[in-house]
């Protein structure tokens, strides 16, 4: 016990024997986790938005002229039964002959006069699903239904979305990777400077028979402080510009929806402390190098 | 028990500091190395320190042949050896009292009340118990010297190294010193002093080990040969 406080003791000396240096480390972290932290929530609301368009996706399916109503809803209820759709719209001949109708004003006298047996306008069926990824899949199983005239759906835009979600999720990954090797070299070289003016007691712990976590121990929980201060600042300062964020959004772009801050706070505290520690330990087991070798 | 066996120790750069090297010290014994600068006297340290591993040979103290121990098991060993350095190498922000607990603290399992009569011991033995609150910078040299000495012996080793205790003292405290050294050949410690201090080595009249080129090239006792 008395050597843990120990430890904790001369963590926090530590801390303030290179004040200015740890306060350096402290700043440079909470810049790169506000800077992830950012990234994190501006994919995370892209993603939202995306997802609230891909929820509109649709296919459209146009069924043979020849067809009668009831062969018409028995293929929706074929279409309704198909994996990953998730409602149907039926648009009968006359209702598909009605909206060429309102779409067309002007041309009432030909439109009129075309008689139920004259109707060139098939049946419609408006599928809804509800994974992009499984769309090739659905309008396969579309394609394969007898009476089925012709599908239209809209790949390029499920691809395009699909693709643009992936490469916000790939430029995120890079950014924390890169914001975490900004993080360690930091912490690496702040704990150096610590390990350096402590390396005469250090060298005189191991002749006195001070193993290696006793040695060590000091210098990581300073990285973890250094990491845990880093986070919790860094969380507080996301939070001011989040919430000024969505006050801006919301008087300007009305269409935009954004998640409430507290729905990802967790989220964004687990990545903040995840990298805070992990650069704040490793970059103290780094930084002992040879010194707890012995 | 200290025994080199045909102890070779040649460092990356192609250095041979110990050569061949054969010498037995038995517990309880009390030892001078000499030698001139790069006889090896220096490597022999680090060899029993384990801060340094032989190139070829054995080296064995008591049980324990230091070629092959994992480095794991480096810091339990240590707690076994008493070191003294020429430079003293004490915690200079610590006082007196803390620099000879920290020993104890670093092994552990010891209660506060044990470490306090402990060091307070240990400071007796060496006459510093006075000076239990005082730092390093306001203790003489030689004061010095025995709170590192206290720190040494608290843990009671059965080995003592010593590195030069002396060369940063004057003569009288020089005496002082290494009579406390000898006072723990009484104690039953094995002490082994390295120094090139010739004429204070030989007022004491004990087993005097000299080196050169790493070899071993005489092995007395001031006024008789070794048996």
């Amino acid at each position: 016990m008395r050597r843990i406080a120990d430890s904790f003791v001369q963590a926090f000396k530590g801390m303030f024997r290179n004040g200015i240096v740890t306060f350096v480390s402290i700043f440079v972290l909470i810049s790169c986790l506000v800077f992830v932290g950012s990234f994190a929530l501006i994919s995370v609301n892209i993603d939202y938005n995306l997802s609230e368009i891909t929820e509109l996706n649709e296919i459209e399916v146009f069924l043979d002229y020849d067809l009668d109503d009831a062969a018409a809803l028995d293929i929706q209820k074929q279409i309704e039964a198909l994996d990953n759709v998730t409602r149907t719209e039926f648009t009968s001949k006359e209702e598909g002959l009605e909206e060429v109708r309102d779409k067309f004003t002007g041309w009432e006298e030909v439109l009129d006069n075309i008689s139920e047996e004259e109707n060139p306008i098939p049946y419609r069926i408006r599928v809804f699903y509800a994974d992009n990824a499984e769309v090739t899949s659905l309008d396969y199983d579309l394609k394969a239904i007898e009476g089925v005239r012709s599908v239209n759906s809209r790949f390029d835009i499920a691809a395009s979305i699909e693709s643009l979600q992936n490469g916000i999720s790939m430029v995120f990954v890079w950014f924390t990777v890169l914001c975490t090797v900004v993080c360690m070299f930091v912490i690496v070289n702040t704990i150096k400077l610590s390990v350096y003016s402590r390396r005469e007691e250090i060298t005189i712990m191991r002749y006195i028979g001070a193993s290696r976590s006793y040695i060590a121990a000091p210098f990581v929980l300073e990285g973890a402080f250094i990491g845990i201060i880093g986070a919790v600042c860094a969380f507080f300062i996301e939070k001011l510009i989040y919430s000024a964020l969505m006050g801006f959004v919301a008087e300007e772009m009305g269409m935009v929806k954004l998640y409430a801050f507290a729905e990802k706070s967790p989220m964004l505290l687990a990545i903040f402390l995840g990298i805070a520690l992990f650069t704040g330990v490793v970059g103290s087991l780094v930084s002992l190098g040879k010194y707890v070798e012995v | 028990m200290i025994e080199f066996k045909n102890v070779t120790k040649r460092y990356p750069e192609g250095k041979i500091a110990l050569d061949n090297l054969n010498l037995k010290i038995e517990d309880g014994e009390f030892v001078f190395i000499m030698g001139d600068s790069g006889a090896g006297k220096t490597t022999m340290t680090k060899l029993l320190l384990r801060e340094e591993k032989i190139t070829s040979g054995e080296l064995w103290v008591g049980d324990v042949n230091l070629a092959k121990m994992p480095a794991s098991r480096v810091p339990k060993y240590r707690r076994r050896i008493g070191v003294v350095f020429q430079d003293f190498r004490l915690f200079k922000k610590k006082t007196v009292f803390e620099n000879v607990a920290f020993a104890l603290r670093v092994v552990g399992g010891v209660s506060t009340s044990e470490v306090k009569n402990r060091v307070m011991t240990m400071l007796k033995v060496v006459g510093l118990e006075d000076k239990a609150q005082n730092f390093p910078a306001q203790l003489s040299g030689g004061e010095q010297q025995r709170v590192a000495l206290a720190r040494a012996i608290i843990n009671n080793p059965h080995t003592i190294i010593a590195d030069e205790p002396t060369g940063n003292l004057d003569p009288k405290l020089s005496m002082e010193i290494m009579s406390l050294l000898v006072q723990m050949k009484e104690y039953g410690k094995t002490v082994v002093v390295v120094t090139h201090e010739e004429e204070l080595a030989k007022m004491f009249h004990q087993r005097i080990v000299r080196l050169r080129d790493g070899r071993l090239v005489g092995d007395e006792v001031y006024g008789g040969d070794v048996q």
